[in-house]
Formats: C-alpha cells, structure tokens, sequence
C-alpha cells in the first residue's frame, strides 16, 4: 500500500490539511513502545487506499523529545512514497529551517505553505516559482482555514502517484565556494559510494557532521565493517568543522531562501493573539484570569462529570439488580465483577471531560500561557512550569495526571513530575476521609480535611524536592517554548484525542480493576467460615507491622483493599467490623479514639492511591524500576509521616 | 556584551553570541533564535521567564537560557506604551 507522510513543525496547521484529506477515515492510537500519538487515515488514490500517516510536530530531524524521535525514526526506516511538508506560512524561515533536512532524506516531497490567509492579512508576499526553483521540489500554498487550494493539493497527490515521476529534482542550490558545502559534499559522496544508503546519503552526512549520536549508531550498524574505512576516507578529505556550525550553515541557507522568496510589509498590525496575550499575559490580570478559567474547568467536569456519572450509576446498578440468587457466582458477578468494572465505569466521564478540556487548552494555545505564568513558581519547587497541569488534574484522578505528564520536555521532568502525582490526592481519597472525618471529628472534620490536604501536597513537593536534588538532576537548560497563536480548535480533534486517551485508561485500569476484582473478591469469600476470607487472614499477619502506628486488624486489611481501589477502604472497614446493625460512621464515633483516626487516614492520603496508577506509571515510564522505587517510596513516606504524628500525638497525650 | 535577561521590555535586539552547548544551540535554532536574528523583548520581570517576539513566533524562554544569549541592542523602545 502506498504510504505518504506528513510531516512539519509544532502548530503548523497539519491536522487540518490531515483531516481533509482522510476525512472520516483517521484513527489516533499510539506508537509502540512510547506514548507518543499516532495519527493515521485513508485516501482514495486510484481505486485504491494509501495510507496517510500524521507525524508528530517537529522542529527539526535532530531528536530531543520522543515525538521527534518517533518521526524521524519514520523517515528512515518506514520510508514513505510521497512526503508532504506543512510549513507554517508566518513561521516559514524556520518551517524551511527543517524542510532543508527533510530534503536531504531524497524522499520525494510536495511543500504546503500553509495559512495563506494570516499571509494575505499581513500583506506577505511569497515567491512561489522560486521557491520551487530553490528547492527543486513541487511547492503549493494554501489555507486550512479557507479551503484554499486544498483539493489542488488533493489533486496534485494523485498526481504523483499516477505519474511518478520525480520530484526531488535538484540538490539545494549552494555557492560552490561554501566551505561546509565541500566538506557535507564529500561526506556525501563517500556514503553514496558504499551504496548503502539509498538517496539518504546526504541526510546521514548532514547528520554525521552534526554529530548525532543516534545517526552514528545507525551508520555504524548499517555500514558494520566498512564503518571505519568509510571514516577514515572521509577525514582525509575534510577539514576541520565544528557541530555548532553546522546548525548556524543549514540555518543560513533557510534564511537566504527566506529573504530571497518572501518579502513582508515593515509594520505590523495588532494580531487577535497581542489583544488576548495582552490580557492573559497581563503582569497584574494573567493569575486572576489563569484562577477563574482553571474554576470554570472545575465546574464543567465536575457539573458534567456528575450528570454522565449519576446515569452510569443508575445503568449499573439496574444490571447488578437482575442478577439473581446470593451464591459464590452471583456475588462473584454482581459484587466482584460488576463492582469492581463499575468503580472504573464510574470514573470515565470525569476523565473523558478532563482530558476534553486539557486538549483544549492544549489546542487553543492557552496551555503554553499557564506553563509560563506557571513556571516561575514550579521552579521554587524544583519543577517546570508545564509540570503544572499533570499536578493539578492529580486532585482529579491520578490515571489521567499520569498520562498528562507525556507532553513534558525532558525524560527528568516527567519522571520527577509522575513520581510527585501519587501524592496528590485525588478524588477518590475524597469520600474516605470525608466520612471519617465526619465521624471521628464532628463539626472541625472541614479543618481536619483540609489539614490532611495539605499534609499530603507537602509531602508531594517535599518529595519533587528530593528527587530533584538526587537521582533526577534536571539537566536540562531550561525552558525554550513557543506561545502559539490563540485559536479554536477544531471539535472533531477534540473528541477523538479525548476518547482515544479515554479509552487507554479504559483498557489499562479496567482489565488490571477487572482482574484484581475478581482476585480480591475470591480471596475475601475464602474460606468461608472466616468473615472476610483469606484477606482478613493476611491482614492478620501484616498487622504487627502496623501495630506501632495503632492500626487494628480491620484498619490493615483495608489498606490492603485500599491499594486496589481507595473506595474499599469503606466498604472493608464496614464488612471487617461487622457493622451491620448500624452505619459505619456511627460505629467509627463510639470505638475509635480521634488520634488514632487521624493517624489512619494520614496513611491513606500518603501511600500508593491505587493499582490502576501503578500499572499507569508502569506505561508511562516504561520502567520496572522507577515503578518499584514510587510504589516502595510511597509506603514508607506514608509509614514515616504517619509515626511523626503517632510520636507526635503519644507525645501530648492524646 | 549585554545579555538578554538584561534588556528590558520593548528594546529590539540583535543576537550576537550564544554561549552554550550543541543541545541548546539546537533548541534555539529550531525556535529561529540563531546568531544574526532580531528579536524583540515583550516582557522582562527580572525574575522569571522572559516573553521574546521572533519574527512571528512568541517564544518564553527560562532565565537561565536568556543569560547565556550576547546580545547587541537595535532599537529601544522601552519607555514607550505599546500601540
């Protein structure tokens, strides 16, 4: 099946021209092995279906982040028929920055210029026959936004493949007496003699020269033996160069093809971006307005989340209600299964509307705002300012804040930032604590709450802290970000991202909740004469361990339970004390001392929130070991922090 | 050698020199930020990132990075309110 890329820089506008040609056909899965998205739809071409493949944004072919390593590894090992660059019209000096390296891979390209209309606005002019010239490939402007041209586009794509003829005409047009150019040239030369390397020769060398660990790797695997000679050839011929040059080389002639094919007017007019910025980056109005839209966000899930929840609720509990008999297979289904699977259902339309409205900000450019407001306080916590949003959407439901953490730069700072989400604490500590709360403390619970809130963001910074301080010292420089232009993101974009990550955690927490469901239900039904089977047994065993902090037998094996999932604790702690004749919280208001209380639940709000997150991080660090250090971490924090406050409390005789 | 996170808001600047590794020169370049552009200044609080209009990208960039960045000053515009 014919294949063709598209490929461009970050807010180029690719989804649009993506969208148009594949219509309803896209699916948005993911790239194996990394949490990258990947993006890929269908095209008639001919009586026949190519497919279409949108790569994530990248600046350039030099990988820093996964999603560019992800493309360029597309480039050259799936080498697509046909490659359509989408170069940002307004951006275009640094658009042509990576076509460049993209016309060094010899595959055949057609260059968009895309968002025709911001040029005509802003009275750019472009100079598309040389262009085309200069870069010896087909070049056509359009707009997303309009429709412009499009279906020339469309047009010119059957073309090529019904034709098939060459579009990679030229080499880009260099003075002969450039220095660089010799050496890249030579390079180039001695790589295309071994004939190893297809019409990729001069990409490889560009790279090379560059000193691109990965590509060396690559041509050493490629060229195995002859690596060497190949090398030895070349420093013959060349002279002395250094890497940093070649960047400022291949910059250069970007910008010389820039000035010589585009020409702008010398002033500009206020864009609908400056009047926005002017308010949302405003010294003294930007935190009010991030405040209130982060508020509004809160109302929407929550406000919609309830509504969508509430009738899920009803729909299972209808199910759970024909479900016949009290036998070990009814309960196994009706409690275990249906349980369990329900305690994920439950929490779906709050995590489809979070990840709605995350992309949103995402798409709208109002995510890089928050980064920056963001930033300078993240750093006081030893984090980054795009840290920020994973953190915040850890009060909602940790799953989510995990997989948020992707969008992160650098491999330390999503580390740090996943390793901190776990104490956060989420919504569904929420109900455990409030009731508990409720019970042991009467009308100062509000207080208590809310103290133990902040005992675990504590604990959350103070851990980013430490992290930061030693396995995770941030290596990188700082932050480098665009602030895109505002604007509306497409609906459809919208849904598709949300429900394909809605169905990630789908899949990822309910097989891992539906598995343990069934487990956990089985080992509290066995042995039967024992009221809460096996489990309370275990609990039994562990329980000495938790003695020193003035857990009891019920308390332990609902930590245990809780580890599953948080609204256990409750449902345990009901069964294991036997509470049949009157409600749990009264039962917790006559027999638990305050103190002891508090302890309990200072616990629950600092260890692992629950299995889904732990087999999430496990997804998203593709790591046993950092997995194991968060799981093992957050128990003896919790252990530790909760004997503070047991020495604490013996201390003052409470 | 003035450097970036010295200029204040307004001022137009020319980037003369970057001091720093192969990583950053990269993350700069794929931005537009190279030796010989002009940028302008849209924000500086001296304390946290600064907000630079290059061409037409608005690009925020860390302190750190803008203390590393020599710069020649091209038009200063700071005392003036903007349009």
């Amino acid at each position: 099946m014919k294949t063709i890329a598209i490929v461009g820089q970050p807010n180029c506008g690719k989804s649009t021209i993506f969208n148009f040609l594949t219509g309803m056909s896209q699916t948005v899965g993911n790239w194996p092995g990394v949490t990258v998205e990947k993006k890929t739809g269908k095209m008639e071409i001919s009586n026949e279906n190519a497919e279409i493949i949108d790569l994530p944004g990248v600046y350039s072919l030099s990988p820093i982040s996964n999603d560019e390593k992800v493309t360029r590894d597309f480039l050259l090992d799936n080498t697509p028929d046909l490659m359509i660059n989408v170069v940002e019209g307004p951006t275009m000096e640094r658009g042509l920055f990576l076509t460049l390296q993209l016309l060094m891979t010899g595959i055949p390209t057609i260059v968009v210029i895309n968002m025709q209309d911001v040029l005509k606005k802003h009275f750019i002019e472009v100079d598309i026959e040389r262009i085309k010239y200069l870069l010896g490939c087909k070049v056509i402007v359009v707009s997303g936004r309009t429709g412009m041209n499009l279906e020339y586009l469309k047009s010119e794509i059957k073309q090529f493949f019904s034709e098939d003829f060459v579009l990679r005409g030229k080499h880009i047009p260099i003075p002969h007496n450039d220095r660089f150019y010799s050496i890249l040239n030579s390079l180039s030369s001695v790589l295309a003699t071994t004939g190893k390397f297809g019409k990729m020769s001069s990409f490889y060398a560009l790279k090379l020269l560059e000193g691109n660990e990965d590509i060396e790797q690559r041509a050493k695997s490629i060229l195995e033996n002859e690596y060497n000679t190949v090398l030895n050839n070349f420093q013959s011929h060349s002279k002395e160069h250094k890497s940093i040059e070649v960047i400022d080389w291949l910059y250069g002639i970007a910008r010389g093809i820039y000035g010589d094919t585009v020409k702008e007017p010398s002033t500009q007019r206020i864009s609908r971006t400056e009047a926005l910025d002017f308010f949302l980056l405003n010294r003294i109005a930007a935190l009010p307005a991030f405040l209130l839209t982060m508020l509004f966000l809160f109302f929407l899930t929550y406000y919609f989340g309830n509504m969508l929840s509430h009738m899920l609720g009803l729909g299972i509990s209808a199910i759970v209600s024909l479900i016949p008999g009290n036998g070990f297979v009814s309960m196994l289904i009706s409690d275990g299964i249906i349980g369990g699977v329900g305690n994920v259902l439950i929490l779906l339309p709050y995590i489809f509307i979070m990840f709605l409205l995350i992309q949103f900000l995402e798409d709208s450019g109002y995510m890089a705002r928050i980064a920056f407001i963001m930033d300078r306080f993240m750093h006081s916590l030893g984090l980054h300012g795009r840290s920020f949003i994973p953190l915040i959407m850890g009060f909602g439901c940790s799953v989510p804040a995990v997989m948020a953490a992707r969008t992160l730069d650098t491999p330390q700072n999503r580390l740090k930032t996943i390793l901190m989400i776990p104490f956060i604490p989420c919504s569904a500590r929420l109900p455990v604590i409030v009731l508990i709360s409720s019970a042991i403390f009467g009308r100062s619970a509000p207080f208590m709450i809310f103290f133990l809130y902040v005992i675990s963001i504590i604990t959350a910074i103070i851990s980013g802290l430490i992290f930061s301080k030693t396995a995770l010292k941030d290596k990188s420089e700082g932050m480098i970000m665009e602030l895109p232009d505002y604007r509306l993101p497409q609906l459809k974009n919208l849904f598709m991202r949300a429900w394909s990550q809605s169905k990630e955690y789908l899949v990822k927490a309910g097989t891992i909740i539906f598995a343990i469901s069934i487990i956990l239900f089985v080992l509290s039904y066995f042995p039967t004469d024992v009221e809460g089977g096996f489990i309370h047994i275990a609990g039994k065993y562990i329980r000495p361990f938790f003695k020193p902090l003035g857990f009891d037998i019920p308390m332990t094996v609902s930590l245990i339970t809780g580890f599953f999932a948080k609204e256990s604790i409750i449902s345990t702690l009901s069964v294991l004390y036997q509470t049949s004749a009157m409600p749990l919280s009264d039962y917790l208001t006559l027999h638990w001392n305050a103190g002891a209380g508090f302890i309990f639940m200072v616990f629950v709000m600092i260890y692992i929130p629950c299995i889904a997150t732990v087999a999430v991080i496990r997804k998203e660090t593709n790591s046993n070991k950092w997995t194991l250090i968060s799981v093992v971490y957050s128990l003896l924090a919790a252990y530790a922090i909760s004997m503070i406050f047991r020495v604490l409390l013996l201390l003052l005789h409470v | 050698m003035k450097y970036l996170s010295e200029l204040k808001s307004g001022i137009t600047f020319k980037v003369e020199q970057i001091e720093g590794g192969y990583n950053m020169h990269m993350r700069l370049a794929d931005l537009g930020l190279i030796k010989g552009e002009q940028a302008k200044v849209l924000s500086n609080d001296k304390k946290g990132p600064l907000l630079i209009m290059l061409r037409h990208t608005r690009i925020a960039l860390g302190r750190h990075m803008a203390q590393k960045i020599g710069v020649s000053v091209i038009e200063d515009n700071s005392n003036c309110r903007p349009a």
